[in-house]
């Protein structure tokens, strides 16, 4: 055992974990590249194993601190050259486990004192008419990692348990025919939104909203356009006037509202302004769900799947969600408790108010191209109040929280900030700095540092 | 985008472009060049900009046109005449190609080829700017969130800007106002002059252009010459108090035509005469002769000369300025390139090596002061990426480059060494240029983690992130841990030291090779390796990667006799 720790507390030891830690680190740079941000810190850079690697170097140089005498007035700025690694290592540790970050929106003339966070959470309440349960759970998902989670409960004497069952990133859906147990699909083509075309599904007795379009198949309630089919034949009736255009010989026409029309396949319908063409109908097929990309949007939700079981009884839940934007909850009933889950960001509540007298947006002359914004704001805070002016390299610091000028609402009558809480991780990271600036400096000053000695050697050898 | 003038011109415009490609538009330039007298005499015109420093005419049209097309000359024509041109003379140089476009997706966007584009080639036939959804979405992204080309349309974008603004006279301010010193100048006042029709006394603008028009066809440029005395008299009237000195105007315009900084002086003697020292000390090693050593002698005499100027370029801009040189992020870097000649050449009695390596280390800080020059005097775009610590981050990380160059370059020479001998003097010199090449590296390793360090402070007080794992930092980290392994292997005491260090010293600045030019060429976010792009390696590398495998490889079985 004392061998074992001699051999990993050594140098050669050192330097081989310093090659792995830059191979991983440079590796997943390109992981980033094609799978996206998430997927690089999940698999790499937020890994127990790359952490444990920095501690282990760190136990190693302290280890050495002694072997080589390292606290020997000589060796002085050697010693703090390296402590000050130890430092920012440390300093990075707690911005990465105690610091905050997240994104504030501010309408004008309006207040906010809440920020959502960047990182994403498994948030879920049980209860039942005595006990209630809250639960969270930070999740880093990507489609490249184990993302494998299980959260045990035991609820009113009920064994409770959720788990990882699938995630899909960017999901879309995929039309996949059966031979059995299939339902009654319609297919809708749909102009995407980055160009091109995009199919939509519409189960049978169900309602979506197509292209903007309020659509109903069969479906017992009224929807803005419905489909019916009878016997072999399709209908629909809108409370929109519809255009047309059949494609075979470019004839157009309007048919009235709220009358039943036949619904022709290879033919343009355009209703309120929303384009559609009614594609196929699939009388024995399924919708699942499959990613469309590779590398995450980080603007499209995400579709965490989890198992659900109580005592025996299982069952799967869709949560959607995604970067910067609160998760809408999925409220149910299973096995005689009640629920909700989401999948999303936070809402930390900040302990003061900030009010947005004003977003200025300035262009260019002659041109859209913005030359700078700032949001003047109001910080609110019980008796405190004051203005501050936020912009580019202009941050307001308030009680430990940090507001940045980020983006802006498309109307710009809203500003975006990025909020940070991370005082002692930002502090303590710069005092590693600081005292790494000051270890350089004085490693050129010393008379017995590396440097210095070999430029004495140079010299005995010229004479 | 609105270009009012432009539309303006529309039918004109379509009567040049069956022109475009025909020869007469070389022609039509020669003919319509403003006379370089009258150009001379217009650059002494002072001129306000928008950020209210009273400057000569001559400053501000060579800012522009740097900024527009990264050049001092164009079309045979300096500065003066090509903006006067341009605010004089539009439509003919809305097809100039003169806006300079690098970004290979740019040009196919916008079906050019030239790195030099017309302004009319931004519009496609229905005049709509081409640019405009990609504009909209770069800037839609967070600072942090854009990558290479959506930082490159905003870099077109806001060319084509200033020219639409020139194009519609909106930028040379030479009246001041007649109410208040502190109003913003304008770019137009009217005149009265007898005896001229009335309908365009209104304008001096106007009246100017007629003169200038007509010059063009008769080439006397007396009438032009002399109306410019009115624009000197009406802000001698309205502006005299906040007027610069005529020393100073002549001494801003001597800066300017000096271009101290610039490409081919400063930047130009620092590095030519640093890398022939650099050769002249190694070829010292084998033969110390009169010649060498009188040639040493006058390199350090040029080196020195260099620094003395650079000293008077300092002093210079000090008084045109009023400030001292160190104000913004450009002057830090220019002054730090200064500084760091200053310990060369004071640590040249040491060894020659300092004022080689100090040379090569200001050429190159001189090398990034042009890279970004300029893009923060006249119109600031996302003053995020223009900080103070950004400038100092960069110019820090980028002459610790120089350090591992050099590094690079005496590992190999060291591993040439030892294949070529085993003599005495031999193992001297290769002993030594060991000695440089670990202090080059500590010096290099220090300056690239102080710096990229400085760029965690740079996030942080633009984003609030110090850290983020962008490819760019984390490459760098890669290289400071490449290089910190490097200087740590003596620690493992092998006899074969010297050979190691200096094979890893040659093939460590690969990590810097990725960092600098890697990152940008693969980590694009454009490319995805994982469905199947291609992994593109330019050709040099992988002989020029066994070559120097190859000769290692020799020179490991050579250091055999060293050892024994």
């Amino acid at each position: 055992m004392n061998r074992f720790f001699n051999n990993l507390l050594s140098i050669p030891a050192a330097l081989l974990l310093m090659l792995f830690f830059a191979i991983s680190i440079g590796l997943a740079t390109f992981l980033e590249n094609d799978y996206g941000t998430i997927a690089a810190r999940a698999v790499v850079f937020n890994s127990w194993w790359l952490e444990l690697c920095l501690f282990v170097l760190c136990s190693i140089f302290i280890f050495n601190i002694f072997k080589y005498k390292l606290h020997s007035l000589n060796k002085l700025p050697i010693l703090f050259l390296h402590l000050s690694f130890i430092l920012i290592i440390i300093g990075a540790g707690i911005t990465r486990y105690v610091g905050q970050e997240g994104v504030m929106r501010i309408r004008e003339g309006s207040l906010n004192s809440q920020f959502i966070s960047s990182n994403l959470f498994l948030e879920f309440k049980i209860h039942d008419n005595k006990f209630e349960y809250n639960g969270k759970k930070e999740l880093l998902l990507s489609s490249i990692s184990k993302n494998q989670f299980k959260i045990p409960i035991s609820f009113d004497h009920k064994n409770v348990q959720i788990e990882y069952h699938n995630f899909i990133q960017d999901p879309v859906d995929f039309l996949l025919e059966t031979t059995d147990q299939g339902e009654n699909i319609v297919e809708f083509i749909v102009p995407a939104k980055e160009g091109g075309m995009d199919s939509k599904y519409l189960n049978r007795y169900n309602q979506s909203v197509i292209n903007g379009i309020n659509v109903g198949f069969d479906h017992q309630f009224q929807s803005d356009f419905e489909v019916f089919k009878v016997d072999s034949l399709f209908y629909f009736s809108s409370i929109y006037e519809v255009d047309y255009m059949r494609m075979s010989d470019q004839s157009k026409g309007i048919l009235n509202s709220n009358t039943k029309h036949r619904l022709n396949h290879k033919t343009l319908y355009t209703i309120n302004g929303q384009s559609m063409v009614f594609k196929n109908y699939y009388s024995n097929a399924r919708i699942i769900k499959k990613s469309s990309t590779i590398k995450n949007d980080e603007l499209q939700p995400d579709l965490l799947q989890v198992k659900l079981s109580i005592s025996e009884k299982d069952t799967i839940l869709n949560l959607y969600g995604g970067r910067g934007a609160i998760a809408s909850k999925e409220y149910f009933t299973f096995n005689g408790l009640f629920f909700s889950f989401s999948y999303g960001a936070l809402n930390h509540t900040l302990p003061f108010a900030i009010y947005l007298k004003d977003f200025q947006l300035e262009r260019y002359p002659g041109s859209d191209s913005p030359s700078s914004f700032a949001s003047e704001i109001q910080v609110m805070d019980g008796d405190t109040t004051f203005d501050y002016r936020i912009f580019m390299n202009n941050v307001l610091n308030y009680r430990g929280y940090r507001f940045f000028q980020s983006s802006y609402d498309k109307d710009e009558k809203g500003t975006i900030l990025s909020v940070n809480q991370d005082k002692w991780g930002t502090m303590i990271t710069y005092l590693g700095y600081l005292s790494l600036l000051l270890s350089v400096v004085a490693v050129f000053l010393s008379k017995f540092s590396r440097i210095n000695l070999l430029g004495k050697k140079i010299n005995n050898h010229r004479t | 985008m609105t270009h009012k003038i432009f539309y303006f011109f529309w039918f004109l415009l379509l009567n040049y472009l069956t022109m475009a490609s025909n020869p007469s538009l070389d022609s039509l330039f020669k003919s319509r060049t403003i006379n370089q007298d009258h150009a001379s005499s217009f650059s002494k015109i002072l001129s306000q900009d928008n950020q209210g420093r009273i400057k000569p005419f001559h400053t501000v049209s060579s800012e522009i046109l740097r900024k527009i097309s990264r050049k001092q000359q164009l079309l045979g024509q300096n500065p003066v005449q090509i903006v006067l041109g341009m605010t004089i003379d539009p439509l003919l140089w809305q097809m100039a190609p003169i806006i300079k476009v690098t970004h290979e997706d740019i040009l196919k966007l916008i079906e050019q080829s030239d790195l030099h584009v017309a302004f009319v080639s931004f519009f496609n036939q229905k005049n709509e700017y081409i640019l405009t959804p990609y504009v909209e979405s770069a800037y839609s992204k967070k600072p942090i969130d854009r990558n290479k080309f959506d930082k490159e349309v905003i870099a077109v974008d806001e060319r084509v800007n200033i020219c639409s603004m020139l194009f519609s006279d909106q930028f040379i301010s030479i009246f001041p106002s007649k109410e208040s010193i502190e109003n913003i100048w304008s770019t137009d006042v009217s005149m009265q002059i007898p005896g001229i029709d009335s309908l365009k006394t209104q304008s001096f603008k106007y009246i100017y252009r007629d003169l200038i028009f007509t010059a063009f066809e008769n080439d006397n440029w007396e009438p032009a010459n002399s109306i410019l005395q009115f624009i000197t008299n009406f802000q001698n009237e309205y502006a005299k108090t906040i007027l610069p000195n005529t020393l100073k105007i002549n001494l801003e315009i001597l800066y300017n035509e000096l271009d101290p900084f610039g490409w081919s002086k400063l930047f130009a003697l620092y590095l030519i005469s640093g890398i022939f020292f650099l050769v002249l000390l190694l070829i010292q090693i084998f033969y110390i002769n009169r010649v060498s050593k009188l040639l040493i002698k006058g390199l350090y005499a040029i080196i020195v000369s260099g620094f003395l100027f650079h000293l008077f370029a300092l002093i210079l801009r000090w008084y045109i300025s009023g400030h001292a040189p160190w104000s913004n992020g450009y002057e830090s870097v220019i002054f730090i390139s200064f500084a760091t000649m200053l310990a060369g050449i004071i640590f040249s009695k040491k060894s020659d090596f300092a004022i080689v390596a100090a040379s090569l280390v200001a050429a190159m800080l001189l090398f990034v002061a042009n890279l970004n020059w300029l893009n923060p005097e006249i119109t600031n775009l996302v003053p995020v990426l223009k900080s103070y610590w950004l400038m100092i981050h960069v110019s820090v990380i980028t002459s610790s480059y120089g350090f591992f160059g050099l590094c690079a370059f005496l590992g190999l020479m060291s591993i040439f060494l030892i294949i070529l001998g085993h003599s005495q003097i031999v193992k001297e010199n290769v002993k030594n240029l060991t000695i440089i090449n670990e202090q080059s590296m500590i010096i290099g390793l220090f300056l690239l983690t102080v710096g990229t360090f400085l760029g965690g402070v740079w996030a942080n007080e633009s984003w609030g992130r110090y850290w983020g794992w962008d490819p760019k930092e984390t490459w760098a980290l890669v290289s400071c841990i490449v290089y910190a392994i490097i200087l740590h292997i003596r620690l493992l005491k092998s006899i074969r030291y010297t050979y190691y260090f200096n094979v890893c010293a040659l093939f460590g600045f690969s990590a810097i090779l990725m960092t600098y030019f890697g990152v940008n060429y693969y980590l694009d976010g454009l490319h995805s390796y994982a469905a199947g792009d291609a992994f593109p390696v330019p050709s040099f590398v992988f002989p020029t990667f066994v070559t120097l495998m190859f000769i290692s490889f020799i020179g490991f079985f050579r250091f055999n006799k060293w050892i024994n």
